[in-house]
């Protein structure tokens, strides 16, 4: 099993921004005003932001590192790794992250990298960035998850045009001695590919003139080869099966129970998977922040996005333990279990 | 179970607004009762997961014609 434990890494902080314009599902004229509020009703996405025109996930994300880099009063030149999860990229090649840490000033000692992951990103992303730092040589990190999921989403796609909102988050990371373990729980399964994917656009199926062109699906769902398919039954059942174990594992493995957790952040699925991976878990919903009621499923965004807009107060004030769950396209899933000190999270960032 | 077959069925209607309140009998079939469309089947999954503490797939819960048929299976399942 790919359980995890990664020494002497501390959060410092977590910022968050998302694009100033807002989207209300009551608006969404494509389906009739009672399947409106069902689908209002199962996901629990009253309204989402969409960026303007020419802002991407990797501009979200820099507005949110540049915040917290002023604020915790650190130098770009201090800074030796920077990862950026996202399937949300600026250029097919290269790699998002080179250019964020040109925009950021960050020096040419520093190591950059992409991870196209979606919504088990920022798990498997914080142990990417937090296991490169262990060793010690790395003082200072930045995590940065971002996503604009509405470049691949159907409007006339019932199903995942509700959904999905942008946002572009950055996670302050520092090696220190005095920093408690935190324990990973990392799981995949390719064989649920089909569930949630993009078919159209990479090297085994290129887009064409022909497969652009949106088809009916179904009733209420048009989409062409370029854009998300989404089974939402299949996703479900990978949730309830897979995300209330994994969980229940990483816990075992960090020796750790219910009791334990101050906070039980999920990944923005949709409220309906959320609150039956919570009913198995047997996790009080005051423990469980949600942010999908106002920016909807925002990919790796969503954990820390839900951090700085639900519990920022308590974070930023003192110690409290963590459980983090991911999961979503691949299939990927994963948890984490961290006890942080105070986290300093500026307030939301709107751009 | 937790609860008898009638307490299923009243709860099914209860979480099924849709559904007529005491319409629903052992022998009603969920697909010919209200849209079996991806939503009603998701909402039906989580209140199944929600009640029994069952984790049933579709493929599990579509094999069945009745509801009957559906509450002994979960039945066994709860006991299993």
């Amino acid at each position: 099993m790919a359980l995890f434990k990664v020494n002497n890494i501390r959060i410092a902080g977590i910022a968050a921004t998302v694009p100033k314009r807002i989207m209300s599902n009551l608006n969404y004229n494509f389906v009739s005003e009672e399947e409106r509020k069902k689908i209002i009703k199962l996901t629990g996405v009253e309204e989402k932001r969409i960026s303007a025109e020419g802002v991407t996930a990797s501009d979200l994300c820099i507005k949110s590192a540049k915040k917290l880099m002023d604020d915790l009063g650190w130098k770009p030149e201090e800074i030796d790794v920077l990862v950026f999860v996202s399937q949300s990229r600026d250029y097919i090649i290269p790699n998002t992250a080179h250019h964020i840490q040109a925009q950021l000033g960050l020096p040419k000692t520093c190591a950059a990298f992409d991870i196209p992951l979606g919504c088990s990103g920022y798990v498997y992303g914080l142990f990417a960035a937090a296991n490169t730092m262990a060793a010690g040589s790395i003082k200072k990190g930045l995590f940065l998850a971002g996503e604009t999921p509405h470049f691949v989403v159907s409007e006339r796609d019932k199903a995942s045009h509700p959904l999905f909102g942008d946002a572009g988050t950055a996670t302050a990371l520092e090696f220190s001695n005095h920093a408690p373990t935190m324990y990973f729980n990392l799981q995949s399964d390719g064989s649920g590919l089909q569930s949630l994917y993009v078919p159209g656009g990479g090297t085994r199926l290129p887009l064409t003139e022909e497969n652009s062109v949106e088809e009916k699906i179904s009733e209420g769902i048009y989409r062409s080869a370029k854009h998300l398919v989404i089974d939402g039954v299949k996703v479900f059942e990978f949730t309830m099966r897979e995300v209330p174990d994994n969980a229940t594992a990483l816990l075992t493995y960090a020796n750790k129970n219910i009791d334990d957790i101050d906070w039980f952040v999920m990944h923005q699925a949709n409220l309906l998977m959320m609150e039956t991976a919570r009913k198995i878990l047997r996790i009080p919903v005051d423990k469980t922040p949600y942010s999908i009621r106002h920016f909807g499923n925002t990919s790796s965004a969503s954990i820390p996005l839900t951090i700085v807009t639900q519990i920022s107060d308590n974070v930023s004030s003192g110690k409290s333990n963590w459980l983090l769950s991911g999961f979503g396209t691949g299939l990927s899933w994963g948890s984490c279990y961290i006890e942080t000190g105070p986290v300093y999270c500026p307030p939301l960032i709107e751009y | 179970m937790i609860y008898s077959e009638d307490k299923f069925l009243r709860r099914i209607e209860e979480e099924f607004t849709e559904i007529k309140p005491g319409s629903l009998t052992p022998e009603s079939s969920m697909p010919k009762i209200i849209e079996w469309n991806s939503m009603n089947v998701l909402l039906f999954l989580a209140f199944i997961s929600e009640d029994t503490g069952v984790r049933a797939n579709y493929d599990e819960v579509k094999q069945f014609d009745t509801l009957h048929d559906l509450y002994l299976f979960l039945g066994e399942r709860v006991t299993a």
